[in-house]
């Protein structure tokens, strides 16, 4: 809280006024009311006794507790900046590291980053209020750094939190100049640390246990069945045998025992096949554990059911044939002169045919012809190289396309307007599209060359692309997989939903929309037309390792307590407090005529 | 016509006559009366023997003596003498404060024991004074001039300085025979009543203070701080009131009060403090009686 911070001159000033203003007041009392005594005779006699310079005395007394009063409350509100006698305003940058390895417990229950504001607040206590203090933090939380006044530094860093995503460094800070900087970190990942910085530790050793790896998906031989790869990793010191636990939708849990070396890894491939669609949480379960954020981690496991496939071909026997081995497909094969839009087909497959109108189901279309809802086709172009693909896509999961050869292929250009929902999965020489991925309310993946025209087909991965195709299509996909941090997920204007049932606060960015996350946890993404689970996790092994630190552990908590501030109310707040005590002690002294 | 704050209700006159004054010491006038007097004469109590002398009074010879003895022996009687009885009215600008004010209250008070007076064929006196006599109505006796006393005391009007010394001197400067002064008055004299008593004393009077005061000259409601302003002298004073402050004015008055109590007592003189709040009625049928100035 800092309400005007004004300069000790203008404070000064205001004070000199409202004292002035207190005794204009006391002098410019009314008279005192005339009243007629028969006699002043025991009057004399009273005041003669009771010491009549008393009255003076109580005028002045009154006077001087209104002025106190006054200036007080002067003070409180201006806030003057003062600098401590004999000591020159001076410059300090605090350097607070808020990566996520500052959420880990420390032994006295609390936790690095605690022990880190502590460190601050303690830091900033010991400077006189006019030093002009830079506050920044290493996950650049406080985005326009600057000086300000000690005390406004104290209100920022109460705000200030860990955060996640990124990775934390000690900002350039240009304007900097010759204040001093103090670092406060635990060491663990914080990067760039100025050589003339005075870094603070508020490391301490600590076990823990995270899970680093966590992935559900399909039995590459039966994809009906689901795998989950879960990888554990030890920071601590001895050698632990950790449960791991994996839920699902109505509660089912699966749990096995996992022995991890100290200071390793472990890898786990549990069959999940028995856990319902949904939500699977993984977990586990170690005594001591130092970081709760790496203990959990998300991940989606898709509906299984038949898709109903059209393949709408002049006749291409390896397409045909491989969606025929495709475990959950039902293949319904026509030619182009027979098709008509259907609506018990969940995906269709169009082999060098396009229908004039789009159809409502997606499609996978190989060398469409040209028609009005798909772009424009250009010139063909002959012996096209395959230079990049896009192998984290869903559609190239598990698949190569190092030895594709295309002999012909047709330039194609991703129609003006929906460039922001079309992303090239495939490209050759020239930046010219292969293979282009189209969200919107119906999906599609065209292909600029035909199966005939490459060896695509002869691919051991083709089934492995299709099988992707179809789940990618048919909606069968996983969550979209995040870190913990800001996440962006590919789904415009679209409403954030917390596990827990709120609503986040998101942001619109082309092409998508824009959340934090603090904690891991299963959201999900809504918009008009599409509704994407978001499995945001940890994580990271450089977090889960949060005794990787070359800084000195933290002092005993008995220090600790000693630095930090004596007095925790606000000394302003204290100042309006002993206004009001003494405004208090003013009514008391005044009903009982003490003062005037 | 006498001013209606001056009179009595016909119950309370009947009560009234039924009262004499009274006096401590014998009477030393000479005018016949109800009081016991010095002189002997021809009196009711019968006091003393004394040879016969010519020219007394054969009527008082004791015969059965004589005619035992063969001696004239004369009985002597106490005289009984008309009480002079002085009443001295504050009528000073001070006397002029509260509601109903002490000076309306005291004339009343005077009226009422001029009545008595003059019922019993005393020789009643009234002295209006201030910082000096300001009037007087001469000795006057007998139930036919207490419309005079009424008349004189509803004239007269407050004004004027205190001071008992210089009216007890003027008034008593003059020969006056010894006999019941009454001084009703609230004693606010910057020269103190011990030397004005001191001057009665000197003439040997019997005297009887009545203190008047209103309720809230003794507990006065004032403000924070008030200009107190002095009715007789003018003079102003500064004062920021506390509950202290008025505690000690309150302390201080009764002090007063006490001390003029205290040296009457010590001469053998009555006192009574009178507040302008108690009924006349009570003051005169129980106060002066227990007092011993009333019978």
């Amino acid at each position: 809280m800092n309400l005007l911070s004004a300069s000790p001159l203008w404070a000064a000033i205001v004070a000199l006024a409202a004292t002035l203003v207190v005794t204009a007041l006391y002098l410019l009392k009314p008279p005192p009311r005339r009243l007629l005594v028969p006699s002043s005779l025991i009057w004399d006699r009273v005041l003669r006794e009771s010491h009549r310079n008393r009255d003076r005395l109580r005028w002045w007394l009154s006077l001087l507790l209104a002025a106190v009063i006054a200036v007080s409350i002067v003070v409180a509100v201006t806030r003057p900046q003062l600098t401590g006698a004999g000591e020159a305003a001076d410059r300090l940058v605090l350097v607070l590291d808020n990566s996520p390895t500052l959420a880990t417990r420390t032994t006295d229950g609390a936790t690095r980053w605690s022990h880190a504001l502590a460190k601050a607040r303690a830091r900033l206590a010991a400077r006189s209020p006019g030093t002009q203090v830079m506050l920044v933090d290493t996950m650049r939380r406080i985005a326009t750094p600057g000086f300000e006044y000690r005390d406004a530094a104290l209100e920022r860093l109460q705000q200030l939190q860990v955060a996640y995503g990124g990775t934390p460094r000690v900002p350039d800070i240009a304007q900097a100049g010759d204040a001093q900087t103090v670092v406060i970190s635990d060491g663990v990942q914080i990067t760039g640390v100025p050589k003339s910085a005075s870094l603070e530790s508020v490391f301490e050793p600590v076990e823990n246990a995270g899970i680093t790896a966590f992935e559900v998906r399909p039995l590459p031989a039966d994809p009906r069945r689901y795998q989950a790869f879960v990888e554990v990793s030890n920071a601590g010191g001895a050698d632990r045998s950790i449960e791991i636990a994996i839920a699902g939708v109505g509660g089912r849990r699966i749990s096995r025992i996992v022995n991890v070396p100290a200071g390793g890894a472990r890898a786990q491939l549990i069959d999940i096949s028995s856990l319902e669609a949904g939500p699977v949480r993984a977990s586990l379960a170690m005594p001591g554990d130092g970081l709760e954020a790496d203990d959990v981690a998300y991940a989606l496991l898709p509906m299984r059911r038949v898709v109903r496939v059209g393949l709408v071909s002049k006749g291409n026997p390896y397409l045909e044939k491989s969606l025929r081995a495709q475990p959950r497909v039902q293949l319904t094969a026509m030619s182009p002169q027979r098709f008509a839009e259907r609506r018990d087909i969940d995906v269709w497959v169009f082999d060098r045919f396009a229908p004039a109108t789009q159809p409502a189901a997606p499609a996978l279309l190989f060398r469409p012809n040209s028609v009005s809802w798909l772009p424009a086709p250009g010139n063909e172009i002959a012996d096209v190289t395959v230079a990049a693909w896009d192998g984290a896509h869903p559609l190239l999961e598990n698949v190569s396309l190092r030895d594709l050869v295309v002999e012909r292929a047709v330039a194609t250009r991703p129609a003006s307007g929906a460039r922001e929902r079309d992303v090239v999965l495939v490209s050759a020489r020239g930046n010219m599209p292969l293979v282009v991925a189209h969200e919107g309310a119906a999906r599609r993946v065209s292909f600029a060359f035909g199966l005939e025209d490459s060896n695509f087909a002869l691919h051991a991965e083709f089934p492995l692309f299709l099988g992707n195709a179809l789940d990618w299509l048919a909606g069968e996909r996983g969550a979209f997989a995040a870190g913990l941090g800001m996440v962006e997920v590919p789904v415009a204007k679209a409403r954030v939903v917390a596990p827990d049932g709120t609503e986040l606060p998101a942001q619109a960015v082309p092409g998508g929309t824009l959340f934090e996350v603090t904690e891991p946890g299963m959201f999900t993404a809504v918009s008009a037309s599409q509704r994407l689970r978001v499995a945001a996790n940890l994580l990271d092994r450089r977090v889960t390792d949060i005794n990787r630190s070359p800084l000195a552990p933290l002092q005993s908590a008995a220090i600790e307590a000693a630095q930090a501030p004596r007095f925790p109310l606000d000394p302003w707040a204290a100042l309006l407090l002993a206004a009001a005590l003494l405004l208090i002690f003013e009514w008391w002294t005044w009903n009982r005529r003490v003062t005037v | 016509m006498v001013q209606e704050s001056l009179l009595f209700s016909e119950e309370f006159l009947r009560q009234l006559e039924h009262l004499t004054m009274l006096t401590r010491r014998p009477v030393a006038g000479h005018l016949r009366g109800h009081h016991r007097s010095r002189r002997t004469g021809s009196g009711m109590v019968f006091t003393d023997y004394r040879p016969y002398s010519p020219g007394d009074d054969t009527r008082n010879l004791d015969w059965g003596t004589y005619l035992r003895l063969d001696r004239l022996i004369l009985r002597l009687f106490e005289e009984e003498a008309a009480l002079p009885v002085y009443i001295f009215l504050d009528v000073s600008r001070s006397m002029d404060f509260g509601a109903p004010s002490k000076f309306d209250f005291a004339r009343k008070f005077a009226a009422a024991l001029a009545y008595i007076g003059l019922i019993n064929h005393d020789r009643v006196s009234i002295v209006a004074f201030s910082d000096g006599v300001v009037t007087e109505m001469p000795a006057r006796s007998g139930k036919n001039q207490v419309w005079r006393a009424l008349h004189f005391l509803e004239r007269i009007e407050a004004g004027g300085g205190t001071s008992l010394q210089s009216a007890f001197r003027s008034f008593f400067g003059a020969r006056r025979t010894r006999g019941l002064t009454v001084v009703i008055s609230d004693f606010l004299d910057r020269e103190g009543f011990e030397r004005s008593f001191q001057v009665i004393r000197q003439f040997r009077h019997d005297v009887f203070a009545v203190h008047v005061m209103s309720p809230d000259e003794l507990d006065p409601v004032l403000a924070d701080e008030v200009l107190l302003v002095d009715s007789e002298e003018g003079g102003a004073a500064r004062v920021r009131v506390t509950p202290d402050l008025v505690k000690a004015y309150h302390d201080t008055f009764l002090r007063y009060c006490a001390e003029i109590e205290a040296f009457c007592r010590s001469h053998g003189w009555g006192y009574l403090r009178a507040t302008t709040a108690t009924p006349l009625e009570d003051l005169m049928l129980k106060a002066l009686r227990e007092q011993g100035l009333l019978r």
